[in-house]
């Protein structure tokens, strides 16, 4: 039994409120929870109860969202170098964009979110005493306290050269090349819904607020490195 | 990680891999949910692999190089259907013979002693 367009899109609906937006996995996830709820129908239930049945038997928010940390884990982990090579014609591609459509520099010119309540600077760049190891350190970016999936913006035009994970430290991280120069950091993320090797413009969604490395509370961890070297990213705001 | 009525998850880890392989050198293309089907029907309803579990390791295998993909239109939805690359094909065989050599030594080691 087929399911109906509007029945899809209130799958589709339901699965992007519980957390899903990992670009590689959004439309199979879909057409399985689908097939799922179809085999269900067959079996004489109506569409309410099968999709009940289906979203608390597999796909509920927390399997949802680890789904979607373990395809990013294992993907990003263990084949960079593979990614390189495979995707070398679509890097080539994006550098010829760069160097065709955009200026000589590239700098970082906005804060990596919609400023909003509920959004506030929590530690700034430099020297301080780190949070959890207690110990005096050098902070290399700038922390913003807000809430868990607060949309986060790309602060230049530029391409996503890296994404991975570490339970210590960032947890899950962006690093996104702006220019020969400037190149900036999103860490902590819940989640990231854009793919290594894809070009991306100043202010475009790449990612979800979280917690994911080590951290007591849900922030972003930004920095903008020059020349491979942190510098102080409210200089750029 | 996957949902198992007879067998720990830990005695199922390393076959993940080698079912999907061997399923697909079997079937051609299959997409996930198929995958998942197919395990069960043929397991007798004994192995039923989560998503949770099976789509990791389908983006690995991809990033590998194991498999190659096809995106195809199914009414208002996208199928994603996973095909074994030439380089897939030979791992293939590889894991296989070397699962087959895995349960031949454990059952030299667990047979009943013979007196």
């Amino acid at each position: 039994m087929k399911l109906t367009e509007l029945q899809i899109i209130y799958i589709n609906d339901q699965l992007k409120k519980m957390g899903l937006e990992y670009a590689p996995l959004k439309e199979e996830i879909l057409d399985h929870f689908c097939c799922n709820v179809e085999d269900e129908l067959s079996k004489g239930l109506t569409f309410m109860e099968a999709y009940k049945l289906v979203s608390q038997a597999s796909f509920d928010e927390y399997q949802i969202k680890k789904v979607q940390t373990d395809t990013l884990m294992i993907t990003s982990k263990k084949t960079r170098f593979m990614k390189f090579t495979s995707s070398l014609a679509a890097s080539i591609t994006a550098l010829l964009a760069i160097i065709l459509f955009t200026n000589a520099s590239e700098a970082p010119s906005i804060k990596p979110f919609k400023e909003k309540e509920g959004i506030r600077m929590s530690s700034p760049f430099g020297e301080r005493v780190h949070p959890i190891k207690k110990k005096n350190m050098h902070h290399n970016g700038v922390d913003f306290a807000m809430p868990m999936n607060t949309p986060i913006l790309a602060s230049a035009d530029g391409e996503v050269v890296d994404i991975s994970y570490s339970d210590t430290g960032y947890g899950n991280k962006i690093v996104v090349k702006h220019d020969e120069v400037y190149s900036s950091i999103y860490a902590q993320l819940a989640s990231v819904v854009v793919e290594q090797g894809q070009p991306i413009k100043q202010g475009e969604v790449i990612a979800y607020s979280g917690s994911s490395g080590s951290s007591t509370a849900p922030h972003l961890h930004y920095e903008v490195l020059k020349d491979g070297n942190p510098v102080n990213p409210e200089k750029f705001f | 990680m996957y949902l198992c009525l007879m067998y720990s998850n830990e005695l199922l880890k390393g076959t993940l891999k080698t079912i999907i392989l061997k399923l697909l050198s079997e079937n051609g293309r299959m997409y996930g949910y198929e995958i998942t089907q197919r395990v069960r029907e043929l397991s007798g309803e004994e192995i039923r692999l989560t998503e949770g579990a099976l789509y990791p390791m389908l983006h690995k295998l991809e990033a590998e190089g194991l498999l190659s993909t096809e995106k195809v239109n199914y009414g208002k939805r996208v199928r994603k259907y996973y095909t074994l690359t030439s380089q897939g094909n030979i791992s293939t065989h590889a894991k296989l013979e070397e699962f087959n050599n895995f349960v031949k030594t454990m059952q030299l080691i667990l047979k009943p002693k013979t007196v």
